[in-house]
């Protein structure tokens, strides 16, 4: 299933299609323990800094072409909402967080001249 | 006529010293003839004249001549024991003229006639005066005869028993003495009054029947006039009991007989009043009217009717107008003093309703009411006075009656007025409603105004408050824009697209990404200097696999205490576009190259081209890079460039 970014959200305006990223991919809570105290008489006593947003942390490898469409769509939407549709259709809200976007060309593919790879990282909150 | 000594008397007395008698008074009796008394005849006759002796010259002639006698003649008795006591007065009274230029002659008789009874015991006072007054009878060339009597017959007494004052009058003018008259006319005027002179009288009762008759016969009569004025007053003096008049049972009409008559009018014209004195103990002034013109055609052309209390109109079957006006005063005069009145009311109770069934459209009708109320109080101290107005007025409609206009207006006035307030209120309701207009329009006139007759300083206010509530506004530039935007994207989920450049671009707001993807050649890495002109080349191998395409962007990244992430950047700040290249393999000769252009471009901007053929310009980042020889093939540079793409 493919990868699905489509910004500004939400006057949706450009679908841009990336395969399914690649293994290790991450996703992790927001949510932090600031601190955790402890009593004499052994309690613990913890404070929480809820989050209701997650980090989301894909990479793709992918075309030359393709890598120079991520570019452009990189360019114009680096500071806007962007509707993304995972590769396991999970829908969500969320936010580029990389600084910076790293395209790194890997190998020589053909006809596709070469592959590039790039980490997205993402922040934002679940839809569905 | 022999006389005889009836009695004689004779009084002696004695003087008391020694027997001497003396007469000291003698009285005589003398009557007359056996038989028959004697009376006691007391004539008088005056004879007065007037006269007046011109003189010729010198002199105002005087135009008048007055001659006045006055007579008085009594005839009593000074004995106890008296018969009769008869009077009788004869007068004559003429004015004459023996001058040939005498211009009028008047002749003015007045009589007193008085029966007075002064003795102790009097029996029976009558007093009869008989008069007659005839004008110039028994000539056969009589063109006119006028007979004008004048009487004043007074019975007045000063004991209550009862008084009673009977007048019976006849005048007759042109009687049948003439074969031919050429008018009759017969004037009675009558003033009947019945007063008390006395204190506190009982009763006092006047009546009046009159009945007033103009007959004419004869062959040929030209006209018949009747007409019959009649006054009809009850006063009081200062203090009554009652004061009732009653004009009542008055009917007057005029008929027509024969065959043809031009018209019938009927007017009744009546005036009622009810005078009161200073102090009230009941008052009542009550008319009834019943007026009613009646046509007693099928058709009408107008039908009138103006009545004061009650009216109503029979029309016939058709009306090309009607009209129906109503006017009516009603006024409560009350002197408030002493404990006799509390309180003056005046109600007035009043329901005017202009009912109309209109058959045909286009038709009008009209209902306006006008009422007029007022309470006054003349007085300088009085309880309360309340004059409350109600009114209700609802013009009645008809359902099912198109384009009919109605108009609904009404005027009121409303005065309370008084001189010195214990309490007083001036209540005013209005209930006005409209059914069913095409055009509705409310009018509302107050006209508040106090009335004093003796007034202390008085004051009127009619406040009315009208109350616009309004906020406040302070205008303040500001703008607020609804920004709507419509978008629309769509894709197709293919494989093809995932490894081709194959955006999928919607419509809506901003910019979009190029739709096309931009010209990639083949080429060697080659750095020039300066960028424009350059004078120097420097051309390397094409970078390693690993390199990176770097993108770098100015954002503004806050966290809330919730944890949502704000993000901010602008479109027009700078992003840095960074080339991480690894060149390997270089000979000496490129080594030392490098250097020296590295050494001569150190932050000025160069020429890139990469490996794609794509032009850069920028600077390089690191000019101190290192080189490396790590093998036996030549030298490895990893250096970064940063600039944008032309």
């Amino acid at each position: 299933m493919s990868f699905i970014m489509q910004a500004p959200y939400p006057a949706l305006k450009t679908t841009s299609l990336l395969p399914s990223p690649q293994f290790a991919n991450t996703q992790g809570l927001k949510a932090r323990l600031k601190s955790v105290m402890r009593s004499m008489n052994n309690r613990r006593y913890t404070y929480v800094q809820t989050n209701p947003d997650q980090t989301l942390m894909f990479q793709f490898l992918m075309t030359r072409a393709k890598s120079l469409e991520v570019r452009e769509f990189i360019l114009l939407y680096f500071g806007s909402r962007i509707k993304v549709t995972t590769h396991e259709g999970e829908v969500w809200l969320v936010r580029f967080v990389n600084d910076p976007f790293e395209f790194t060309g890997e190998r020589r593919a053909e006809p596709a001249r070469e592959m590039y790879t790039i980490n997205l990282t993402m922040r934002g909150q679940r839809m569905n | 006529m022999a006389l005889r000594v009836t009695q004689q008397n004779l009084e002696v007395l004695s003087d008391g010293s020694g027997g001497k008698l003396r007469v000291t008074q003698q009285y005589v009796e003398v009557m007359g003839v056996s038989g028959s008394y004697q009376t006691v005849n007391d004539p008088i006759s005056f004879s007065d004249s007037a006269t007046d002796t011109d003189v010729p010259s010198g002199t105002t002639y005087n135009e008048s001549v007055t001659d006045s006698m006055s007579v008085a003649d009594s005839a009593t008795e000074v004995v106890n024991r008296a018969g009769v006591a008869s009077n009788s007065l004869a007068l004559t009274d003429s004015a004459g003229q023996n001058d040939d230029h005498a211009v009028s002659g008047s002749n003015a008789l007045g009589i007193s006639d008085t029966a007075t009874a002064v003795g102790d015991r009097p029996l029976s006072v009558s007093d009869t005066l008989a008069l007659t007054d005839m004008a110039a009878e028994g000539d056969e060339r009589i063109v006119s005869a006028s007979d004008t009597l004048d009487l004043a017959d007074i019975a007045g007494r000063h004991l209550d028993a009862s008084a009673s004052n009977d007048l019976t009058i006849l005048a007759d003018a042109g009687s049948a003495v003439a074969d031919r008259p050429a008018s009759g006319a017969s004037t009675l005027a009558l003033s009947h009054e019945a007063d008390y002179e006395h204190d506190l009288p009982e009763i006092a009762a006047n009546a009046l029947g009159i009945t007033d008759a103009a007959v004419a016969s004869g062959d040929r009569r030209l006209s018949v006039i009747d007409a019959i004025s009649f006054v009809d007053a009850a006063s009081l003096p200062i203090k009554s009991a009652a004061a009732f008049s009653d004009l009542s049972i008055l009917t007057d009409a005029a008929a027509q007989s024969g065959l043809t008559f031009a018209s019938a009018s009927d007017a009744l014209a009546l005036a009622q009043t009810v005078a009161n004195g200073v102090i009230f103990v009941s008052v009542s002034d009550a008319m009834s009217l019943t007026h009613s013109p009646y046509a007693g055609q099928n058709i009408t052309a107008a039908a009138s009717n103006a009545i004061v209390l009650s009216q109503s109109d029979a029309p016939g079957i058709y009306f090309a107008l009607g009209a129906d006006s109503i006017v009516f005063v009603q006024l409560a005069e009350g002197d408030i003093a002493g404990t006799f009145i509390r309180a003056v009311a005046d109600s007035l109770g009043f329901a005017d309703a202009g009912v109309g069934a209109v058959h045909d459209f286009g038709r009008q009708l009209a209902h306006s009411m006008s009422l007029v109320q007022a309470v006054a109080v003349g007085q300088p101290k009085y309880v309360t006075a309340a004059d409350i107005l109600s009114l209700a007025n609802i013009p009645d409609q008809h359902q099912g009656v198109a384009n009919i206009s109605i108009a609904d207006p009404m005027d009121l006035k409303n005065v309370a007025s008084r001189i010195q307030f214990g309490t007083a209120s001036s209540t005013l309701t209005l209930t006005q409603a409209a059914f069913r207009r095409f055009f509705a329009s409310t009018v509302l006139t107050l006209t508040s105004s106090a009335i004093g007759q003796i007034a202390k300083p008085m004051s009127d206010t009619l406040s009315l408050t009208d109350t616009a509530g309004r906020l406040l506004v302070f205008v303040r530039p500001m703008a607020d824009s609804l920004g709507l935007v419509s978008s629309v994207t769509a894709f197709i989920d293919e494989k093809g697209a995932l490894c081709q450049y194959a955006p999928y671009i919607g419509d809506g707001p901003g910019a979009g990404i190029p739709a096309s993807m931009p010209t990639l050649g083949t080429a060697k890495l080659t750095l020039t200097y300066p960028f424009v002109a350059p004078t120097t080349t420097l051309v390397l191998r094409n970078p390693q696999f690993g390199n990176v395409d770097r993108l770098s962007f100015d954002r503004i990244n806050r966290e809330t205490r919730g944890g949502t992430l704000i993000m901010f950047a602008d479109l027009a700040w700078p992003r840095q576009q960074t080339l991480n290249v690894t060149v390997t393999a270089l000979t000496k000769q490129q080594k030392d190259n490098l250097l020296g252009f590295l050494a001569l471009s150190v932050g000025v901007e160069i020429g890139l081209l990469d490996h794609e053929s794509r032009q850069w310009k920028g600077i390089i980042m690191t000019p101190d890079a290192t080189i490396t020889n790590n093998d036996r093939g030549g030298y490895t540079v990893t250096f970064e460039f940063e600039g944008a793409l032309l």
